[in-house]
């Protein structure tokens, strides 16, 4: 019925003598929410690296849209719809919230060097419409009233949804979070799955993967799981599986207590 | 205006010129170079070498002098860029003196180290200066607020994280450093326009070196800060001159004034003086602003 929007097969990578992952397979659908969950160290940051093309893989194949991407770079892989947000948010600190969503933008800002230099009228025309999406996308996020700020003024659970915004703007495909409610508080935390769904909610086709350390969370967020440990996938499936598979429960839960 | 002080505002004018385009390349996109006057020595030697040489008229020369800065800078930055930004650093020294050494090699031509002084006159010279500097700042203030200048600043903090949106780094990195070294070469021909005589000497390390400090001193990040440091340092000397305090002639000290200026402000503001701010209408109404409510509540206090 939906379409396949991310298909992840036979992914390798290894650092000298840690394998970080391990023939991991997976599909994203349009519009399907899919989780990543696991123990610290469990490879998932770098599953996303290796979507994002920040690793190349040292085998197995990645398609977005049903492209292969295996082989392209971290810039095209972007420009093709893959967008992200980091572990420990990064944030571009010298540009205040609004120019930090404008960036991500800007690759394809449609004006020369010297329309710029010379304040040509394309240059004010292309930079009227880059404001105008960006601000339109914080204000669907809530976010409009901290666009003249700087990033480090804001509260971290505010940085995490500017972080989310930037990634979003472009209108990806794909949008992965890695971690998105680390280091809030329960409020917060509490606020931000919220905010998920209503980006669900806005954006019907777009793909979302999440990483998250916590179980509880992406049980009722997520349309399917997937358990890493130690680079393996441990288990796959829908949240209820998961919730009672013993695998997981040793694995994972024996681990946090 | 007496020549002495027309000459004094040429002085800061190049200054400016320079220290602009050290701030595209450093407070933009992130790259530390020590060799940026190697470009004024390229664009001056061939500007007034062809122009002496083959009888050409100077501003086509200049034309030729900065694009063929360009073009070198182009050549020289498309495998150094792809280097870490201390290795980076390293070979622009190096490439400095290598500039140097072939003006030298050259002596049959540029008259090695006793200086080139084959300059033609140009009338009028000090308003061509201010409308060139006048230009400049113009042209990098707008990189600055455009898309290059927010995804240099970008890429300045975190490249990863660059990449993932999109942004050549790679690419982008090279086009400024283009640029940067073609403002530099503007400033160069200026200065053998100015002093009428250019020598290797004239643009060592100590040259680009001075451009960075008079840069970070205004503040690493605001280009009007930079504008009036380099101004303001490059001819504060020149006060100096006469000046006597305890019975020392201050002119003679100003390399230890300067330099006691410089780590003061790099001890108490690491950002510079102006550090991420600009002094623009916007904000000189603030001050205004913050400055009139201060004073209506003095007011009524007393
Ligand atoms: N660039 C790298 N160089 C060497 N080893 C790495 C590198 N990146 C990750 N690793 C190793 O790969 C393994 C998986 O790391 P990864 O960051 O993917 O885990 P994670 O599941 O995201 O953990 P966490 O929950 O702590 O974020 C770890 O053992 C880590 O040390
Ligand atoms: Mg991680």
């Amino acid at each position: 019925m939906s379409n396949c929007v991310l298909k992840l097969e036979h992914l390798h990578k290894s650092f000298g003598g840690v394998e970080a992952v391990k023939d991991f397979s997976c599909t994203v659908d349009e519009g399907q929410i899919v989780a990543i969950i696991g123990p610290n160290g469990a490879g998932k940051t770098t599953i996303f690296n290796l979507i994002s093309k920040i690793y190349q893989p040292d085998r197995g194949t990645l398609a977005l849209g049903g492209v292969d991407i295996t082989r392209k770079s971290q810039i095209e892989t972007a420009r093709m719809g893959v967008s992200r947000t980091f572990q420990n948010t990064r944030l571009f600190a010298g540009l205040n919230v609004l120019d930090n969503v404008k960036v991500a933008l800007d690759f394809d800002g449609k004006y020369s060097l010297l329309e710029a230099m010379f304040l040509l009228p394309r240059r004010w025309k292309r930079e009227k419409e880059t404001t105008r999406r960006a601000m339109e996308c914080l204000e669907l996020l809530n976010l409009a009233q901290y666009a003249q700020t700087r990033p480090s003024n804001l509260p971290y659970g505010i940085q995490r949804r500017v972080e989310i915004a930037r990634a979003l703007v472009s209108n990806p495909k794909v949008l992965m979070l890695d971690e998105p409610a680390a280091g809030l508080n329960p409020e917060e935390v509490f606020q931000l799955v919220d905010f998920i769904r209503e980006i669900h909610g806005k954006y019907p086709q777009l793909a979302i993967l999440v990483i998250e350390h916590r179980m509880d969370l992406v049980m009722n967020l997520s349309d399917y799981i997937y358990v890493q440990d130690f680079g393996e996938t441990i288990a796959r499936g829908l949240p209820a599986d998961i919730q009672n598979d013993p695998l997981v429960l040793k694995a994972y839960l024996g681990e946090e207590e | 205006m007496s020549n002495y002080q027309l000459s004094l505002i040429m002085l800061a004018c190049i200054s400016v010129i320079t220290v602009c385009g050290v701030f595209s390349m450093t407070s933009l996109a992130g790259m530390f170079s020590l060799g940026q006057a190697a470009y004024m020595s390229i664009s001056a030697y061939l500007t007034f070498c062809l122009a002496k040489y083959l009888a050409l008229p100077i501003w086509l020369t200049s034309v030729i002098g900065i694009f063929a800065s360009g073009f070198v800078a182009l050549i020289i930055s498309l495998p150094t860029l792809k280097l870490r930004r201390d290795y980076f650093a390293l070979l622009s020294v190096a490439f400095g003196q290598m500039v140097s050494s072939i003006v030298i090699l050259l002596g049959d031509y540029t008259n090695a180290s006793i200086g080139f002084s084959k300059i033609p006159k140009v009338e009028g010279l000090v308003y061509i200066i201010l409308g060139i500097t006048v230009l400049i700042v113009f042209m990098v203030r707008n990189l600055k607020y455009s898309r290059f200048g927010r995804m240099c600043i970008a890429l300045k903090t975190d490249e990863i994280a660059a990449r993932s949106f999109g942004i050549d780094v790679y690419r982008l990195k090279v086009k400024i450093y283009v640029i940067a070294s073609m403002i530099a070469a503007v400033g160069g021909i200026c200065y053998g326009l100015r002093n009428r005589v250019i020598s290797p000497d004239a643009f060592d390390w100590s040259l680009s070196a001075e451009m960075q400090i008079l840069l970070f001193f205004g503040g690493t990040n605001s280009l009007t800060g930079s504008v009036i440091s380099a101004a303001g340092l490059k001819v504060l000397p020149e006060f100096l001159k006469g000046v006597k305090l305890f019975g020392f002639d201050l002119q003679s000290f100003r390399t230890v004034i300067y330099c006691l200026l410089i780590i003061v402000v790099i001890n108490f503001r690491t950002k510079g003086i102006m550090g991420e701010s600009e002094l623009n209408f916007a904000a000189l109404k603030r001050i205004a602003k913050r400055r009139s409510s201060a004073c209506s509540k003095g007011g009524k206090k007393k």
